[in-house]
């Protein structure tokens, strides 16, 4: 076998296995809520972060589940039913709207510290 | 782990028990995936009662694990393991195990008034075993020492070492077959108690250890929600609230129409008081008009 047969194959197989060896590219960013400012409308938060997993007062607070990885936060698809055992991500990000439907506050909680 | 029969899990524990051999410690694993960790052993500084409001509650402590439909409760539990011991025996090819496991478990109860403003916050943390026993595939572990309340019950049981809820407009006193029709002439053994009418529902506790050799509670906490629940669509203003007591205890909730008989039962003017006042709660609560009742008494 020619020699640089043999390094191209060593270099392949180091090549694949390298890349079974890594998981897909980390997918939360750390900008992730850069964009939820006072004033945001929520039609917009909604279609940037998806669907709260939890809201309150007809709507005029939201939460979403938030994870984390090592590009940054990723909005996590939780369930959630008052009472029922649940599964918790980190973070919970709570939005609470004004009057007119547009951000009013805002607070990233770590409801579930990783020890 | 979940699934295993009771029964069959005490049989199986006691079993794997005397059959066994050395003791496996488990050392402590903290909080699962379940268990949120931002609890800590005291209600949070920052909800003052009278002030804090709900959304302020929400975005210090994030969703609670539980609440009412109508946003009036919040309840926040968090169980961390502390380590515990069990005992496995192989056999064959299969294994069994029994043992106990220790958890800190915390449970913040934050009640709010129709503005949205906290009236009152409670914290208990207790170390709890809960019995484990497994084998093969199949598990089980008691239940948690504090569970959190349910919203869909009927009526939950508060706590004998809850407090209460922090308004209190009216109570009474009461004795077995005092306001119940069916066991009005038939309580031999009258027993007392007090009906507290309060910001949120009615609560009912008997005296002395209010158990009378049964499993009924002696504490019984009736939301105006689930009242309402129940029917106060079908029965508009003027409705009452009659709560039925037998050997002490209160074991239902029902609106009535103040025409039924039942509410002739009613003996004194506290507890005629108390009844308007139930009333008028569920009216309020329901948002319906209080039309002057055309059924006097």
């Amino acid at each position: 076998m020619p020699v640089l047969f043999r390094v191209w194959l060593g270099a392949a197989i180091v090549a694949a296995l390298a890349a079974c060896a890594s998981g897909p590219p980390p997918a939360g960013r750390r900008d992730l809520f850069e964009f939820v400012q006072p004033g945001i409308p929520r039609s917009e938060i909604v279609l940037r972060l998806g669907p709260p997993f939890a809201s309150f007062e007809s709507e005029r607070i939201m939460a979403w589940s938030i994870g984390e990885d090592a590009g940054g936060y990723l909005v996590g698809a939780t369930g959630y039913s008052p009472g029922a055992p649940r599964r918790f991500a980190r973070y919970e990000f709570v939005v609470v709207f004004d009057a007119e439907g547009r951000v009013s506050k805002h607070s990233l909680v770590e409801v579930h510290k990783t020890e | 782990m979940k699934g295993l029969h009771p029964c069959r899990g005490v049989l199986l524990a006691a079993a794997v028990l005397i059959l066994s051999g050395c003791p496996l410690p488990i050392p402590p694993l903290g909080y699962s995936s379940e268990s949120r960790t931002n609890l800590t052993d005291r209600v949070p500084e920052f909800i003052v009662k009278g002030e804090t409001t709900r959304e302020r509650v929400l975005l210090g402590l994030g969703v609670p694990d539980s609440h009412s439909p109508d946003g009036r409760w919040f309840a926040y539990r968090s169980a961390q393991h502390t380590g515990g011991i069990v005992f496995v025996v192989a056999a064959g090819s299969g294994a069994a195990g029994a043992g106990v496991m220790g958890y800190r478990e915390r449970l913040l109860v934050v009640r709010f008034d129709a503005n949205a403003v906290v009236v009152d916050a409670t914290l208990e943390e207790r170390i709890c075993p809960r019995g484990v026993a497994g084998f093969g595939n199949e598990g089980g572990e008691s239940s948690p020492c504090l569970q959190i309340p349910d919203p869909a019950s009927a009526g939950a049981l508060v706590d004998s070492d809850a407090g209460l809820p922090a308004a209190v407009y009216e109570q009474a006193v009461w004795a077995s077959g005092q306001i119940d029709p069916l066991s009005a002439a038939a309580s031999e053994s009258r027993r007392t108690g007090r009906i507290l009418v309060t910001d949120l529902g009615v609560l009912a506790a008997a005296d002395g250890d209010g158990r009378s050799g049964s499993a009924e509670p002696s504490r019984y906490w009736i939301p105006y929600r689930q009242i309402a629940r129940a029917g106060l669509a079908q029965v508009p203003a003027g409705a009452v609230c009659a709560i039925n007591l037998k050997d002490g205890q209160i074991y239902s909730a029902a609106i009535l129409r103040r025409s039924l008989p039942l509410t002739w039962r009613l003996d004194g003017e506290a507890t005629r008081g108390l009844v308007e006042r139930i009333s008028r709660a569920l009216v309020d609560q329901a948002k319906l008009p209080d039309i002057p009742n055309a059924d006097a008494r």
